[in-house]
């Protein structure tokens, strides 16, 4: 399929009534300086075949295709765009979907990446790690895949959150009976263990021992017995009820975990709802939706302006989804809330009140860590009942970790003094029993139900969390393969247009720790970095376009069926040699594809050219615009053809010609000053000109004995005819003066024959200085020595023959 | 530029190849159960959105609690 005609009225910089611009089976090459109306048109192409826009990077404060698309003093807007495969044509309509043969092919080229502007130039090579892999997402084309990496996350989210609730739930009976019975925050809480300790105390007591939870029923029984028979003092009582109280205390293991998990969920709040947008209604969203897409609303129903539906219902369908995830990741967060607020409360009430009875009755002071850890457990509890972020509850996490690990001091203390109470020691043996026991009969049964439970989720999250492990690896490895290629097919672009140079070898690498996110990294003289670091503006520039042209490429690969390119003035920072290899490479690698170009760039227009021929490739010059006419059309010959055609001289007239020759005497001039590093006079504060670089070179040219064998009298002609440049204009003056034609015509030969002499049209560049004693162009095949060997054959041409 | 050299695969689309490793990676996971997998196998082949056959069969292997949405 390809694009035959365009023809917009209204569009942008393009009046109502603007002619059609016929497009050739290989493209079209479109100059004109800024300002000119090039862009309308690409504006044009790329709305009729997608129905929408890229023209603007945000569509956003007013700035939108859907009011800036029209000319503003147009009546209406339309185009219309002919596209023929061949046999049979058809028309593309601003208003109207396409016709269903091509609809297929305007949905491939709707998710394809066929235009590049300026401003999307360094998009990719500057955008952040996940930017990039967003841009890169749709060409991606792993839509069915990450729909199933999606039920697998929220699988595993959902089984993970029930567990959380439920550790939170039984955090406080496992920590009551890992004080109870003296067990590590790493010790299993197994019955064996439990009644191994239990029967260690009833050996001491002479109570039959424990085999299972009915047994306890019976020794708890006769603990009690012995301890009514027993009349402690005050003091022991108190000391005791003290010691219970510590041994009830939590630990802060559990909740820094448990706290962690919620900065982690809070974490995704705030990713999820760090896209600066704010929560809709979804149902309100999906309801407007609705009506734009249902009605084809091409207006705002309350504004009554034009408006783009297809793009407002896409933008509406992203907030959708955006706040469907936003809600699910708010819903769980709210859930960990709640469950570690409802936990800690109890255990800041249990540490408040133990600190309030150790000061009534004991005249030993607690040590300071547990007042510190009471202040912290308030400010927790607070916090968990008002905003908190993510890094806040991250720094809670730590903190509670640097509490005690365990109570040991409070009751070895606690101990110590109950001892030297009288018969202390069986006593204290009593108390434990005691305790162990209450605390089993009061807690294991619920305990063991919910850790069993506890259990069955830890094994259904290790295999949902693995199994989604696996999805998000198999992702990355296709990610990888496919950025392989492309990072391949961009090397060897960058390499064709930068011979030699070696400086930005590049690769795109998936992050491994990271979801969603791709680097990109050059290598600068064994130094791999980021390309901002070391390149160049124009090279970045060139990166950038060579990885555009590899994804064009690629997706080319996958899918023939579309073949389209589009540059819209995109080598603003690109000198002119490096130009003509952009163009050789387009000749090169996108002869299969239709190319529309557009340049401010006179010399790249003509270098387009001589690399692609007027073979099915229409050329198309602006040289004006204005606001009732639009784009003016000009002549399509650049200033080299003009001057290398002698036959057109005549034609094009004296002052068209004169102009011609003052640009490309400068044009020149520069590129051979540079290539041949003659050495010019300083200046600071304006441009050089013909007057600054002319006779230096014109030295330099005389003293290369074969330049000057070659082409015995061009240098002393330039130099007779001199004073034509002034005339007719040495820096784009328009009309010449004080010039005969017949002189103009002269002095146009004789930059004919200054190019020819120069300029290789097999290596496409002009000589350049190699070693002390030879220019030559990049392969050789056009040369001049310092003494030159009679025997060598050097192209002599004249611009007369 | 040789086209040889680039090694993606370009007959089949990046979904069915991460796909295809997806299946390759589970399948030679030896802690993965045998009915899990299968259940995974059935959920892609009838696309089920909810996991309907994994859920199922995960609820089993763990002792019947419920695997919640």
């Amino acid at each position: 399929m390809r694009l035959s005609k365009i023809e917009a009225s209204g569009v942008r910089g393009i009046p109502n009534g603007w002619p059609s611009l016929p497009i050739g089976e290989r493209g079209l090459i479109l100059y004109g300086p800024n300002g000119t109306g090039k862009t309308s048109l690409v504006d044009a192409i790329e709305f009729l075949i997608t129905r929408r826009s890229t023209l603007f990077a945000e569509n956003r404060a007013g700035v939108s295709w859907a009011i800036g698309r029209q000319h503003v003093q147009a009546r209406r807007v339309g185009a219309n765009l002919t596209v023929s495969n061949g046999a049979t044509t058809w028309d593309i309509q601003f208003d109207k979907a396409p016709p269903l043969p091509i609809a297929a092919w305007c949905e491939a080229a709707s998710s394809s990446s066929f235009l590049l502007r300026r401003y999307m130039l360094l998009r990719f090579i500057e955008a952040a790690p996940k930017g990039r892999y967003e841009q890169l997402e749709p060409f991606l084309n792993l839509k069915d895949f990450i729909e199933l990496e999606e039920r697998l996350s929220s699988t595993t989210s959902s089984i993970d959150t029930k567990r959380s609730v439920l550790k939170a739930q039984i955090a406080s009976s496992t920590q009551a009976i890992r004080n109870s019975f003296d067990l590590s925050h790493t010790e299993p809480v197994t019955l064996v263990d439990i009644l191994e300790k239990i029967n260690a105390k009833l050996t001491v007591l002479g109570v039959t021992k424990c085999t299972d939870e009915a047994s306890c029923e019976d020794a708890s029984a006769s603990v009690r017995e012995i301890l009514k028979s027993e009349k402690p003092s005050e003091k022991y009582l108190s000391l005791m009820r003290l010691r219970h109280a510590v041994q009830q205390l939590s630990t802060n293991r559990i909740y820094a975990e448990l706290m962690a998990q919620l900065s982690s969920a809070l974490q995704s709040v705030e990713e999820e709802s760090g896209r600066e947008r704010k929560l809709a209604v979804i149902e309100l969203l999906e309801s407007a939706k609705g009506v734009i897409t249902d009605n084809e609303l091409t207006e705002c129903p309350v504004c009554e302006r034009p408006i783009d539906p297809i793009a407002i219902a896409d933008r509406l369908q992203v907030r959708i989804d955006e706040n469907i995830r936003l809600t699910t990741f708010r819903e769980d967060a709210s859930r960990k809330r709640k469950a570690i607020q409802q936990l800690m409360k109890s255990s800041q009430t249990a540490l408040a009140d133990l600190i309030s009875e150790w000061q009534r009755d004991l005249t030993e002071p607690m040590p300071d860590v547990y007042r510190e850890e009471s202040t912290l457990l308030t400010e927790i509890v607070e916090s968990l009942g008002s905003f908190l972020t993510s890094e806040t509850a991250a720094s809670y996490a730590r903190r509670l970790l640097e509490t005690p690990e365990n109570r040991d001091d409070l009751i070895i203390l606690l101990d110590r003094l109950a001892i030297s109470e009288e018969k202390g020691e069986t006593r204290l043996v009593l108390s434990d029993a005691n305790v162990m026991l209450t605390t089993f009969s009061a807690q294991w049964s619920e305990f063991s139900k919910k850790q069993a439970q506890l259990d069955r989720l830890d094994y259904q999250w290790s295999v949902a969390d693995r199994i989604h492990g696996h999805a998000i690896d198999s992702r990355k490895d296709v990610v990888q393969e496919l950025l392989d290629g492309i990072s391949l097919i961009a090397n060897d672009m960058y390499e064709f247009i930068h011979p030699a140079e070696k400086i930005a070898a590049s690769k795109l690498a998936v992050r491994p720790t990271e979801d969603g996110s791709v680097n990109l990294h050059t290598e600068f003289y064994g130094k791999t970095a980021p390309p901002r670091l070391h390149l160049s503006e124009s090279h970045l520039d060139t990166l950038g376009l060579c990885y555009f042209l590899a994804l064009r490429k690629t997706e080319a690969l996958a899918d023939p069926s579309f073949r389209l390119l589009i540059l819209d003035d995109v080598l603003h920072s690109v000198d002119a040699d490096h130009r003509v290899r952009v163009a050789q490479l387009l000749k090169k690698e996108f002869s299969d594809h239709q190319l529309i170009i557009t340049t401010h760039d006179e010399i790249f227009f003509g270098r387009l050219r001589a690399a692609l021929g007027s073979n099915s490739v229409e050329y198309q010059k602006f040289h004006g615009w204005d606001i009732i006419r639009g784009p003016i059309s000009g002549d399509k010959t650049s200033d080299i053809d003009l001057i290398l055609d002698k036959s057109l001289h005549t034609a094009a007239g004296t002052a068209t010609l004169a102009a011609a020759c003052g640009r490309t005497f400068e044009w020149l001039l520069m590129q051979l000053t540079e290539n041949l590093q003659v050495a010019v006079p300083a200046r600071f504060s304006r441009p050089h000109d013909i007057g600054s670089m002319w006779p230096p070179l014109g030295k330099k040219l005389k003293s290369m004995k074969g330049f000057v064998a070659a082409h015995p009298n061009l240098c002393d002609d330039i130099d007779v005819h001199g004073w034509v440049r002034n005339a007719v204009g040495a820096h784009y003056n328009e009309t010449a003066s004080n010039a005969t034609p017949s002189e103009v015509r002269d002095f146009a030969l004789l930059l004919a024959q200054l190019y020819m002499a120069t300029y290789c049209t097999t290596c496409d560049g002009f000589i350049a200085k190699s070693g002390d004693e030879r220019w030559q162009c990049v392969e050789g095949c056009h040369s001049y020595a310092m003494r030159p060997n009679p025997v060598t054959t050097l192209r002599v041409v004249s611009a007369q023959a | 530029m040789n086209l040889a050299l680039i090694t993606v695969n370009m007959t089949t689309t990046p979904s069915e190849r991460a796909f295809t490793k997806f299946l390759q990676r589970i399948e030679s996971d030896p802690v993965l159960e045998v009915g899990i997998i299968d259940s995974l196998k059935v959920d892609l082949a009838e696309n089920s959105a909810g996991l309907t056959a994994f859920r199922k069969v995960l609820q089993k292997e763990s002792g019947n609690a419920p695997v919640e949405d």
